[in-house]
């Protein structure tokens, strides 16, 4: 059966301090437990200041999927790192609008928008 | 040797073979000695011996250990108590007693899962029936509003949680949404409702009373726990409707007068987000007047699907409310819409709880027409 989400790793540069993970699918129930190991691995690895969660090709998400992205964003948090979401479309972006998650993380049109925004 | 031992029949045949070899062993004896005749006597005391040697091997060697094993299976199949069989046997009963204790073994395991399993239901029934014992059971009478709210769990235990609470003048109108459903979102809920009914009595805002809900959930809850939750707050004496937000679902008013539907984004950040939501917050008037409805729901509602994997979405309750709110009651517009969310649903099954409440503005305070109506289940 295709899986509902799938993450993809961008490669990182020698100078460059954050990481991009697409997310293509939804973030639902199902959607979380088809990436959760490939994802905490991910979270447990990383070392740099900035993780990024493009969400150009997430179709959906849900209160789970939220929980989900409050608990990245507390254990970040806990290890001075920052969780950042840039590109996402308007039915998720209405979610993040309606729950307040603009209030708690950053969230960002796109990439370039990010990196003006932080100067880097 | 072995080789005997793992058939009944050879191992049989082995003992007849050693009693004839002994049988043989006498009769050269006799013969040796200058016996050669036998009488009638003599061959009757040898088959004597041979029946005798025989039954006494069928019966121990067979038929005993062969006994023991019907009774455990009879004790089994009967429901009564039964035991393992020890033997070292490698023949065929040794396989009957090996392939009993294996079975039986399975079985004992089996009937731990399922008693366990019972267990857990049973706890899980009495988890649901707490819950529906605070969510109320039957639709409010207020002065100048109809209220009518459906709610259908997802699963056992609900994550949804809606409530009326009358206070002096003000009447709180609220409906929530716990990450998830299932016994964590259960939790979630009961502790939401027993805060909100404990603080409505201490404060006298809305917005003090989600303030204070946020900071002891935020305390207690896992941080990928939350709810989000719009209260609403309705002043008989003023006749005016105000609201607060904590990242809910939008909320709904047909206006009468143009017979429109406003989505108001209900803002704000859901509960146990943050330590303290004071500044996401805020109190707000909601623009109804007499004869307008207002009507709030979970997200169960929207994020609905069909066979086709399309979702019932905010346009299409937006049009039912349009539809049916110029023809019907609270009442008549709340089953409309559950209505047609079944149909739109078909054989799809529910993956999220389920809460729909319509409220409407009327000043004459109209009786709800159908008994049916003052019950909250779906």
């Amino acid at each position: 059966m295709e899986p509902s989400l799938k993450i993809v790793l961008q490669p990182v540069e020698s100078n460059q301090n954050y990481q991009v993970v697409k997310f293509i699918g939804s973030l639902d129930k199902a959607g979380y437990a088809d990436v959760v190991d490939e994802l905490n691995k991910t979270i447990e690895q990383f070392n740099l200041k900035f993780l990024i969660f493009d969400f150009a090709d997430l179709k959906f998400i849900n209160s789970e999927g939220i929980g989900y992205l409050m608990e990245v964003h507390a254990h970040l948090i806990q290890r001075d790192r920052k969780l950042v979401i840039i590109s996402p479309n308007s039915h998720v972006d209405d979610v993040f609008k309606a729950i307040g998650i603009h209030e708690i993380v950053s969230v960002y049109a796109d990439l370039s928008e990010f990196l003006n925004s932080n100067k880097l | 040797m072995r080789w005997f031992k793992k058939s009944i029949l050879r191992n049989l045949f082995l003992e007849l073979f050693i009693f004839l070899a002994l049988a043989g062993g006498v009769f050269f004896y006799f013969y040796k000695k200058g016996v050669d005749t036998v009488s009638l006597k003599h061959v009757g005391l040898f088959l004597g011996v041979f029946t005798i040697y025989f039954l006494v091997i069928g019966s121990f060697y067979i038929v005993k250990p062969l006994r023991t094993i019907l009774l455990q299976m009879q004790a089994l199949l009967s429901g009564k108590p039964y035991k393992q069989i020890y033997t070292e046997r490698i023949d065929e009963i040794g396989i009957l007693a090996h392939f009993f204790n294996q079975v039986t073994a399975g079985l004992g395991e089996a009937s731990y899962d399922i008693k366990d399993r019972e267990r857990m239901l049973s706890e899980l029934n009495v988890a649901a029936q707490l819950q529906k014992d605070i969510l109320p059971p039957k639709n409010p009478v207020v002065e100048g509003l109809q209220i009518v709210a459906k709610n259908k769990p997802a699963t056992e235990v609900g994550g949804d949680i809606f409530n009326f609470i009358t206070v002096k003048d003000k009447t709180y109108i609220y409906i929530g949404d716990a990450t998830g459903h299932g016994v964590a979102a259960g939790l979630i809920m009961t502790m939401v409702s027993t805060l909100v009914s404990v603080f409505s009595g201490f404060f006298e805002s809305t917005y003090d009373i989600l303030v204070n809900v946020n900071k002891y959930v935020k305390s207690c809850v896992k941080k990928a726990m939350f709810m989000t939750m719009v209260m609403l707050c309705w002043d008989k004496s003023t006749k005016k409707m105000t609201f607060v937000g904590a990242g809910h679902e939008h909320i709904l008013v047909y206006h009468a007068n143009s017979g429109e539907c406003e989505a108001i984004l209900s803002g704000g950040v859901a509960i146990g987000m943050v330590p303290d939501n004071s500044k996401a917050i805020k109190e707000q008037s909601l623009n109804a007047e007499d004869g307008d409805y207002i009507v709030l729901y979970s997200d169960g509602i929207t994020e609905a699907k069909n066979s086709l994997g399309e979702m019932f979405g905010l346009e299409r309750l937006k049009n039912l409310v349009v539809e049916y709110a110029p023809q019907y009651s609270a009442e008549g517009v709340n089953y409309h819409i559950a209505k047609s969310l079944v149909d739109f649903m078909q054989d799809h099954s529910q993956d999220d709880d389920m809460t729909l409440i319509v409220i409407k503005l009327d000043k004459n305070s109209s009786i709800v027409e159908n008994p049916n109506a003052q019950a909250t289940n779906w």
